[in-house]
């Protein structure tokens, strides 16, 4: 249980066992707090006060299944507050498995300057000179980092965009194949990566100084059983294994919820050419793979191997969020396309969100076709080529409406929405709203809740209860986040049993008792520190808020608007 | 149960299809139904547990089970969704 303390300015590295006071937290509660307590909320973001914190979540590196899940947490040159863009890969299992509870940079290389931290097998860290990979994108940086070091290594990496300093500039890191391909996409912590003048962690895998469990046998065993309850549910056994997150996209769409052509309508005409059932017979028949494994640990294999038509790679995962961002938000009906911008984005180190809706904020306002896949495609390389189009449109949505003098900018906190229109499912616009890290979905994802129809329990287009749903969710993902279980791998928790599972492994490892209130006040813990550290940035009641064209733009073909108002908005948190 | 017969377009989601070799991926099937019937009696009908249905829609529109059909509907059928 260890702090590993990078100081950039100095090039030294410290080791600190882990102080009293994060005794227990991990995952986006230990980031959140460390950030809170010692990031001054004014500074610059991409200044040398600013701090990036590498933490997996509590139960990373443990025999629970499917927690590889580490929380990158810095003040967001995106949003201005702070931020926890979360990732799956293998990096947060083996830095658990050296016993590192986080990875903590601080100060700033002097400008131009780039290095690799490198940890190895016994936790032993030093910091690489990295002039040679300068300007590397992810794919080629990986390569090159393997011939040197070996491919047993997590190799957590920023492209050009975070050379750049770009505000929709991702942290990739490597899959179970080793490739740069899951995403710490939202708030631009790839920027903060490149400010401080780190181009990339190595960290060696199968390392045995993991934390010790106080009770291992009952730990293993309630594991064993809350694999079998991921395994026997439906969605996370059967589902998402044979078409991933891609199955969103016919029902969301179906339900008007599915943002089109810069949230224009709430149906996308095409979308069965990019679903999930489109997709899966499309790689199965050009040879690729359906069922794939991303993450160390996983037993749900909601990925996927998207290749060409000969059969040869193009990315890995193609994923809801992004067929939604780079298809139907930009009315593009090509999956190809969407895939080699997926890759690209991977590759230059880019959120396929923000720049997806970047895109389509450009195309809504005539700087370029709505469908016009090439032109998205020649767009994103000009990030890459640094022109003074490209500078922008890698600055995110907001950026691209500044310059382009376009109102319909659908970011809160200067963040995108994601792939479910509030006007049509009013739950997501209290989380989009109110949730410390801007427009965000799994902060608090309620669109089960509000299918009333059929065993939900919220009228969507109503906004009776829609704050309490939010609220309860928001606080219950963020502690989940700290634990480091899988989104996914909630379906664990459907059952009363599943979530006390949850506090039995709690409990098994810390050895002191863990219940209810416990995981409560888990949630409150984070969303206390991150609004906190919101409002002493300048945040105030008035950022809670969405753009006006949801409340004011009836979403066709249901023609509603948001109707939650103000003052429930800010209702959601008391604090 | 009224006399008549009517005929529904089906169109069914995720793996859902599976245990259907008729379905077609953009025209689902179509299956005939007594005159009257509901989507309850349709999820019946083709043995579709209500624990593996998350979302029913007609043109666009979510509907319950009791929702009566008519002659010619075209129903999305969907299971359950999770997460993000």
């Amino acid at each position: 249980m260890i702090f590993l303390k990078i100081n950039m300015n100095r090039k030294s590295i410290s080791v600190e066992d882990v102080p009293q006071e994060y005794a227990g937290l991990g995952g986006r509660c230990l980031s959140s707090v460390l950030i809170n307590n010692e990031v001054p909320a004014t500074s610059d973001p991409l200044g040398s006060e600013n701090k990036l914190i590498f933490a997996p979540g509590y139960l990373s590196g443990t025999p629970l299944i499917n927690t590889s899940r580490l929380s990158i947490g810095a003040k967001s040159p995106l949003t201005g507050g702070i931020k926890e863009s979360n990732v799956g890969g293998t990096v947060a299992a083996d830095l658990a498995h050296l016993g590192i509870t986080a990875l903590i940079i601080e100060g700033a290389a002097p400008a131009g300057e780039y290095y690799i931290l490198k940890i190895d097998i016994n936790g032993d860290a030093e910091l690489v000179d990295a002039d040679q990979h300068k300007g590397l994108r992810t794919y080629a940086l990986v390569e090159k980092l393997k011939q040197t070091y070996g491919s047993k290594h997590s190799i957590t990496c920023i492209g050009p965009a975070g050379e750049f300093q770009l505000a929709a500039a991702s942290i990739q890191t490597t899959d179970a194949d080793g490739r740069p391909c899951r995403a710490a996409g939202r708030g631009g912590l790839g920027a903060v990566m490149g400010s401080k003048g780190l181009k990339a962690v190595v960290v060696a895998q199968g390392g045995k100084r993991a934390d010790t469990l106080k009770d291992a046998a009952t730990f293993k065993e309630t594991a064993r059983a809350y694999a079998q309850a991921v395994k026997a549910d439906e969605f996370s056994g059967e589902v998402l294994p044979e078409l991933g997150t891609a199955v969103l996209v016919e029902p969301i769409n179906a339900a008007g919820a599915f943002p089109t052509r810069n949230a224009r309508s709430g149906q996308f005409e095409n979308a069965t050419k990019i679903s999930g059932e489109t997709m899966a017979a499309m790689i199965k028949e050009r040879g690729g793979k359906t069922t794939h494994k991303g993450c160390a640990g996983c037993i749900i294999n909601c990925s996927n191997e998207f290749v060409d038509k000969a059969g040869a790679y193009v990315t890995s995962s193609l994923e809801y969020e992004t067929i939604w961002a780079m298809g139907g938000m930009m009315g593009n009906d090509d999956l190809d396309v969407i895939a080699r911008l997926d890759f690209l984005c991977d590759d230059i180190g880019l959120d396929t969100m923000s720049t997806g809706v970047a895109m389509a904020v450009a195309m809504d306002a005539g700087y370029r076709q709505f469908g016009d896949g090439q032109a998205a495609i020649a767009m994103v390389e000009e990030i890459a080529e640094r022109t003074d189009f490209g500078k922008i449109l890698g600055n995110g949505p907001a950026a691209v409406g500044k310059h382009l003098n376009h109102e319909r900018v659908p970011v809160i906190k200067g963040q995108s929405m994601a792939a479910y229109d509030p006007r049509t499912i009013q739950g997501m616009a209290v989380t989009y709203a109110t949730s410390p890290m801007g427009g965000d979905h799994t902060a608090g994802w309620v669109v089960d809740q509000n299918l009333k129809e059929f065993g939900g329990t919220l009228d969507r287009f109503s906004a009776e209860g829609q704050v309490e749903a939010s609220r309860n969710t928001q606080i219950h993902m963020a502690a989940v986040d700290s634990v480091g279980i899988c989104d996914f791998a909630q379906t664990g928790l459907a059952s009363p049993e599943g979530i006390q599972n949850v506090y039995k492994m709690i409990t098994a490892k810390s050895g002191k008792p863990f219940g209810e209130d416990d995981w409560s006040q888990l949630g409150l813990k984070v969303l206390k520190a991150e609004r906190e550290f919101n409002r002493r940035a300048g945040f105030t009641n008035r950022d809670d808020r969405l753009p006006k064209m949801f409340y004011e733009e009836p979403l066709p073909p249901l023609n509603k608007v948001v109707v939650i108002s103000d003052e429930e908005m800010d209702s959601t948190f008391d604090f | 149960m009224e006399h008549w017969q009517m005929r529904i377009q089906v169109i069914l989601f995720g793996t859902l299809r599976k245990g259907f070799p008729d379905h077609d991926p953009t025209r689902g099937f179509e299956v005939v139904l007594a005159g009257g019937s509901s989507v309850g009696d349709l999820l019946d009908y083709l043995e579709i547990s209500r624990s593996k249905l998350g979302l029913v829609t007609k043109g666009g529109v979510l509907v319950k089970a009791d929702a009566k059909l008519t002659d010619g509907d075209c129903l999305r059928v969907f299971q359950p969704i999770a997460g993000g």
